[in-house]
């Protein structure tokens, strides 16, 4: 075995218990060299650790839920797939990225360290969380939304018509939505429902700058790379 | 193969139909290009009809027509190029302008095409306006339109079928990738598939799958409902988010899941014997599990309902 640096994936399979045992022995043997590799595994260990400290809360924390269950019944999701569990890793870095930090703010704020069972705590985590995804949307909107603009009148009236009705219908979605979050903020079919809605708004603008280039330039192939191009630097789910 | 590069007008290859001779032109081409080839077409008005088969070689039919016979003239300004490269062939419709009189414009013109490939072609498919027909490929299979009803049927690799304003179906389907299937405004039905995984969705069109053979399924809408009936498979992972729309789910109870669904102000509904470990907002959220609790399924939508039906 080169002495190259592992995957972060395949720490987490190594604490998973689910590396080929075969491929146990080289790991060790890096891990004993390398203290990079090791704290690594540290840090992914206590947030395992961190998870499993974590009351199973009930609603309104669904988003928060989502992660925290995952993180608590990691024996049941070692049964999914590894890409499931490669999906996760940023999901539990963020969750306890999350917690370390409101944990932090609280502490400054009051003095005292939240206990991971305070329901408060919780509730606030999910609704900051809420707000920043909104704010990475809404970001991304508004530049699609000024290409678009600066593109008006390219698309044949048509199809511009079938598009502006269905960023309409996701308009309204968004707004009822954002209402019913209003009336009962932990409602958590509300709060997925915001996010789908922002995340089908980008979707929708994006095919549609998509469509405009192809209209203009005549071939798909320059608008497929410009709105890859796109998807990667305007797609809030994506960490760069 | 000695890699070739053909290129060829329509102006050398014409047929004149005698009977359409003012309205229509007809274009023939046949390629010998192997077993295994792929091809890409692109059209702008008009349908497109790709269908596989046996044999080695490509045969393509392509009708330019024009409404008014007035309009005839307008016919030269529409080409069809078709290179080749190696087993690769790209059929265009090339809207040059020639032909066109003052202030006239070349959008009369449409081009419809037939074209018999052999069955392991991988082919892929981009219209404007107009329907996308394709049928029986092995080789991976992608159509797209922007306008048109776009169908797949009987393909081993499917990779994409989209519309933007259009009807997607897609039946007895196959694929060991990603398939994904999308309209914006239309509607989506997709019968008999066993692929890897399936993403399909729309925005205001209702999205329908039977039969569904899948480790992972993912079907979205905003306003449409989502219907979903098939297996589930252990270890598979199955999201449906909907807005306005139902989640209808109709699954067999061979294989154990655990649940997670909810929804603002409509019901969730279950014929299964669901062991709950969590319920709140008067029924409106269930993390529920069934069986072993091997798969799992979260189903959310804002203001429909969620049943769970079993098959």
């Amino acid at each position: 075995m080169t002495d190259e640096h592992p995957e972060i994936e395949r720490l987490n399979e190594y604490l998973d218990q689910g590396l080929d045992p075969r491929d146990h022995r080289p790991l060790e043997t890096h891990l004993s060299r390398c203290e990079e590799c090791r704290r690594t595994l540290e840090e992914l260990s206590a947030i395992v650790h961190a998870a499993s400290e974590l009351p199973e809360v009930a609603p309104p924390e669904r988003i928060w839920e989502s992660i925290a269950a995952s993180l608590i019944e990691r024996k049941s999701l070692s049964r999914r797939s590894s890409r499931w569990r490669s999906a996760l890793l940023p999901a539990l870095a963020a969750a306890a990225a999350l917690f370390v930090g409101v944990s932090l703010w609280l502490v400054l704020r009051t003095g005292e360290a939240p206990t991971a069972a305070d329901p408060e705590a919780l509730a606030y985590m999910v609704t900051e969380e809420l707000k920043a995804a909104e704010s990475h949307y809404d970001k991304a909107i508004v530049g699609l939304e000024q290409i678009i603009a600066q593109n008006d009148g390219v698309l044949p009236q048509e199809l511009a018509s079938v598009l502006n009705q269905n960023l309409d219908l996701i308009e309204n979605a968004i707004g009822e939505s954002r209402t019913a979050i209003a009336t009962e903020p932990q409602s958590t079919a509300a709060q997925e429902s915001l996010l789908q809605a922002l995340r089908s708004k980008v979707t929708l603008l994006q095919n549609t700058i998509l469509l405009i280039n192809e209209v203009r330039k005549g071939q798909g192939d320059n608008a497929l790379d410009l709105i890859d191009e796109m998807r990667k630097t305007t797609d809030p789910s994506n960490p760069i | 193969m000695k890699n070739t590069i053909l290129t060829t007008t329509l102006a050398a290859l014409l047929v004149a139909s005698s009977a359409w001779a003012q309205r229509e032109e007809r274009f023939n081409r046949t390629l010998d290009v192997g077993p295994d080839a792929a091809l890409s077409i692109g059209n702008i008005a008009g349908d497109i009809h790709v269908e596989g088969g046996p044999g080695s070689s490509m045969v393509i039919d392509a009708v330019k027509s024009v409404e008014d016979e007035g309009d005839a003239e307008l016919l030269k300004s529409v080409d069809i190029e078709v290179s080749q490269l190696g087993n690769r062939v790209r059929v265009s419709t090339e809207h040059t302008g020639k032909g066109r009189r003052h202030r006239d414009h070349d959008g009369n013109v449409s081009v419809s095409y037939r074209v018999k490939v052999p069955k392991g072609t991988e082919v892929e498919i981009q219209s404007v306006s107009g329907s996308v027909l394709l049928v029986g490929v092995a080789g991976a299979a992608n159509a797209q339109s922007v306008s048109g009803d776009v169908r797949v049927t009987d393909v081993s690799e499917l990779v994409q079928a989209k519309s933007v304003s259009g009807n997607v179906e897609v039946l007895r389907a196959r694929s060991g990738r990603h398939a994904d299937i999308e309209s914006v405004s239309g509607e989506v039905l997709v019968e008999d598939i066993e692929a890897n995984e399936v993403t399909v969705s729309s925005v205001s069109g209702d999205v329908r799958l039977q039969g569904v053979s899948s480790q992972r399924a993912s079907l979205e809408s905003v306003s449409g409902d989502l219907e979903y009936t098939g297996s589930i498979a252990a270890s598979g992972r199955y999201d449906f988010q909907t807005h306005s729309g139902d989640v209808v789910l109709t699954i067999g109870d061979q294989v154990g899941f655990e649940l997670e669904a909810s929804t603002f102000s409509g019901e969730i509904e279950s014929e299964f014997t669901l062991k709950t470990t969590s319920r709140a907002h008067t029924g409106r959220r269930l993390s529920a599990v069934v069986g072993d609790g091997s798969a799992f399924i979260e189903a959310s939508t804002f203001s429909g309902d969620v049943r769970l039906l079993r098959r």
